[in-house]
């Protein structure tokens, strides 16, 4: 499609991550409820998001769990990781790469795909991310420009496995995310004196425990609100929880333990993450140059066809800490 | 709900129908004919083969091939996704959806409508020459503002809402019931907007509100209730109320023409009474264009014939307010004094519940049994036929009677309606395509009552 605005945005992200992931959160937050806004309707952002929790009510749980293990386990996060770098190269919005990691585990929990066709994860992951820019991107860049190491598919074959996981996930892809609970939620929970770096640090808590332990199991709008609670503090008792939780509740239907026990997870994955700050929102440059040069030696490959079966894995230099994990498995 | 031919067992896999077999989805249906065609590709009437339906009509909506190399395309996506959401007697109901697994193209089965009121409105204007009676037009209304304030109250935008679009079910339980049809252009939960003119959509600018056609970037749920007015108001009619001539360009060009139509007849819009006007970006940088004339006295009640004082112009005017904050909404309108007061709207809007009235008989949609399933790939090629065609009327001249079928079938086909049966027999063998022409083309799509004189005009001149 419209291949030259894609590139502009993916040449600003690649210099100025940090910079542009912030915008990037400020506006997926406050896109809905932009006040400054000239000419819309305010939304009624109470109605919002009550019909919101009541839609996440009725469709929750039918899309299964989450849990994986084993090599399954391990291909997830490569992909998660994937997807998160491909957002950053193309400049799309936090919520597109949330969706697709919601349609990738959503698609595992039906079918099942296994060792031998660990290419198929590759697919799979194009094939998620293609679906959620589509839903959510005004800039889409063609499919060839999706590559994952190793494997190089052609178009006719990413698109039967677009079909196929529409087909799987019964066409409803606009599930709700954290991200349409996160600006409302700031403004009720924080004192408001730096909600870009809440937000920010929400948004790192939500892709943490994206990768840690799937999507399915908790509801975007506990996600959300566990996410800005260990943001904002990691050392929350429960009663500070239930008083927060007072704050955003006026509509009284959020699920209280759910953000109990979410917050809990956040925390320990916190421990854990933050000996390496920041991989998830703001990639290194290195990794990104890396896996550019990773492109060009693979473009000559066009079959579907693994040329090596082996697992999806980041080179190197992608200084993420799974290494010490994946050597458990 | 989805099936996929039977044939979608995993990755990669290519088998199910090819060449000349029918693929094994369609073979559940009676395909009847073509009944119409528009940027998204062509619909066909079926009729399904099986029980508990057997005989039941079927409206088929086959989508285009994306651009090689693209995927699916997103407007499938996104309008099935959307439907798959939807539940409502006034919506349009997706029954199911087919891919055929040889060119993964997409099939959309709905349950079938006869009508639509850009045909009901023009059976009136053309053939019967009475205005659509009151009932009609208050039950039409109410239940397209029904249908309207569930898809709002759900945060769906439709977007594109136009007569063509706004369906009518012929005989049977449901009999003049309205469908709110075509989610192609809507959205939901916020998702991005591109500009209209993406993906060489073609979207009537009749019927957009005049804070998008000043450059408004948000679309809310006040956009919709701009076009029901001005479908309300061609309703009471039987003209569009607004039809400025399109400026066609790529990326959303500024549409002075359409807010001229809107001034002239609403009078200028003013920073007193539409305080974020000064904010809209065709404000600020075309303030001389769009304030260059001066339209002093709104006239709305003089151009739909009603006195100021009546509910149903009240209404309307209220639909047709500039701000878009002071805009009625659908549930506002569907607790308005007209829809209280005699003849009150009922379930069946073509036929009135009093005896004495008069029940006008709506042509059924013509179908065009030319056209196979198999010859679904042909959107490219009627195209091109309608673009020779064209070339053809010009190079004759402009009274020659393939030029004003021309006229004729190039307004259906922004309409999405049925089309073309006298295109094809026009059969001229000529290799002109040229760019700019179809540009051109599709500008005079967007103008059912242009005459030839002024279409060659427009023609040259732009």
């Amino acid at each position: 499609m419209d291949d030259s605005s894609a590139s502009a945005v993916s040449l600003s992200s690649l210099l100025c991550t940090e910079t542009e992931s912030c915008l990037d959160v400020l506006e997926d937050v406050s896109e809905f409820f932009n006040f400054s806004s000239d000419d819309c309707n305010l939304p009624d952002t109470h109605e919002y998001i009550t019909m919101l929790v009541d839609r996440e009510k009725s469709s929750f749980g039918i899309h299964g769990s989450s849990e994986v293990h084993g090599w399954l386990k391990c291909a997830r996060l490569d992909a998660i990781k994937w997807i998160l770098e491909k957002r950053a190269f193309f400049g799309f919005r936090f919520r597109t790469a949330y969706l697709s990691v919601n349609y990738f585990d959503r698609f595992l929990s039906k079918k099942c795909i296994d060792n031998e066709q660990s290419w198929a994860i590759g697919l799979l992951s194009i094939a998620c991310l293609s679906i959620a820019v589509k839903m959510e991107e005004c800039s889409i860049p063609g499919l060839t420009e999706f590559r994952v190491e190793d494997y190089n598919f052609e178009s006719k074959v990413i698109q039967r496995m677009e079909l196929l996981i529409l087909n799987t996930l019964d066409w409803r892809m606009c599930s709700i995310t954290p991200f349409n609970y996160l600006h409302y939620f700031i403004t009720k929970i924080s004192d408001k004196s730096r909600p870009r770096d809440l937000a920010f640090r929400a948004v790192e808590f939500i892709f943490a425990m994206a990768k840690e332990f799937g999507l399915l199991d908790y509801r975007p709008s506990a996600i959300a609100a566990a996410a800005i609670l260990a943001a904002l503090n990691k050392g929350l008792t429960r009663e500070m929880i239930e008083l927060k939780m007072s704050l955003i509740s006026s509509f009284g239907s959020l699920p209280n333990e759910e953000v109990l026990s979410c917050y809990s997870l956040m925390q320990d994955i916190e421990v854990e993450k933050f000996e390496v700050p920041g991989y998830v929102i703001s990639p290194d440059l290195s990794t990104i140059r890396s896996s550019f040069g990773n492109f060009n030696e693979n473009s000559a490959i066009t079959s579907v066809v693994p040329t090596k079966r082996r697992r999806l894995r980041f080179d190197d230099s992608d200084q993420n800490c799974e290494s010490e994990k994946d050597k458990q498995h | 709900m989805v099936d996929t031919g039977g044939t979608g067992r995993g990755v990669g896999n290519n088998g199910g129908a090819a060449g000349s077999n029918r693929p094994v989805w369609l073979q559940q249906y009676d395909l009847i004919g073509k009944i119409g065609e528009g940027t998204y590709g062509l619909v066909f009437l079926a009729r399904t083969k099986s029980q508990p339906n057997r005989g039941k009509c079927i409206a088929i909506k086959k989508f285009k091939q994306s651009k090689d190399g693209d995927g699916v395309s997103p407007t499938a996506i996104r309008e099935i996704m959307l439907l798959r959401e939807i539940n409502h007697e006034n919506v349009v109901k997706l029954v199911n959806v087919h891919i055929n697994p040889a060119d993964m193209s997409l099939y959309l089965a709905f349950d079938y409508a006869e009508h639509d009121l850009y045909e009901i409105i023009r059976h009136h204007r053309e053939k019967v020459n009475h205005s659509i009676n009151p009932y009609t037009v208050k039950s039409l209304l109410w239940q397209l503002l029904n249908g309207l304030n569930y898809l709002h109250s759900n945060w769906i935008i439709h977007r594109d809402l136009k007569p063509s679009n706004i369906l009518v079910m012929g005989e049977g339980e449901e009999q003049g019931v309205v469908k709110i049809a075509d989610f192609g252009l809507a959205r939901i939960y916020q998702a991005p907007l591109k500009p209209l003119s993406d993906n060489g959509v073609v979207v009537t600018i009749w019927y957009r509100a005049p804070e998008l056609l000043l450059g408004a970037k948000h679309y809310t749920s006040a956009v919709d209730m701009w076009a029901v007015g001005c479908i309300f108001a061609e309703l009471l009619t039987l003209k569009p109320l607004f039809q400025g001539v399109e400026v066609k360009a790529p990326a959303n060009p500024f549409q002075l023409d359409q807010l001229d139509k809107i001034f002239k007849v609403l009078g200028h819009p003013t920073p007193e009474k539409w305080p974020t006007l000064v904010n809209l970006p065709h404000w600020q940088s075309d303030q001389q264009h769009i304030q260059g004339h001066k339209y002093e006295s709104p006239g709305l009640h003089n151009v739909v014939h009603l006195p100021p004082k009546q509910p149903a112009y009240d209404l309307l005017s209220k639909m047709l307010e500039y701000d878009p904050k002071k805009r009625l909404t659908a549930a506002q309108a569907l607790d308005h004094e007209y829809f209280r007061n005699d003849p009150l709207p009922g379930h069946n809007a073509l036929v009135p519940c009093q005896l004495g009235e008069k029940v006008v008989n709506y042509p059924a949609r013509p179908v065009d049994t030319t056209t196979d399933f198999e010859g679904t790939t042909s959107v490219q090629t009627q195209s091109i036929k309608l673009f020779h065609c064209a070339r053809f009327c010009v190079i004759v001249g402009e009274h020659s009677e393939p030029f004003k079928s021309l006229l004729i079938n190039a307004s259906q086909v922004n309409f999405g309606l049925p089309l073309l049966r006298r295109i094809s027999s026009v059969s001229i063998d000529s290799s002109f395509l040229v760019g700019a022409f179809v540009s051109r083309l599709a500008g005079i799509q967007t103008t059912a009552t242009v005459t030839p004189v002024a279409f060659l005009h427009f023609f040259h001149s732009a």
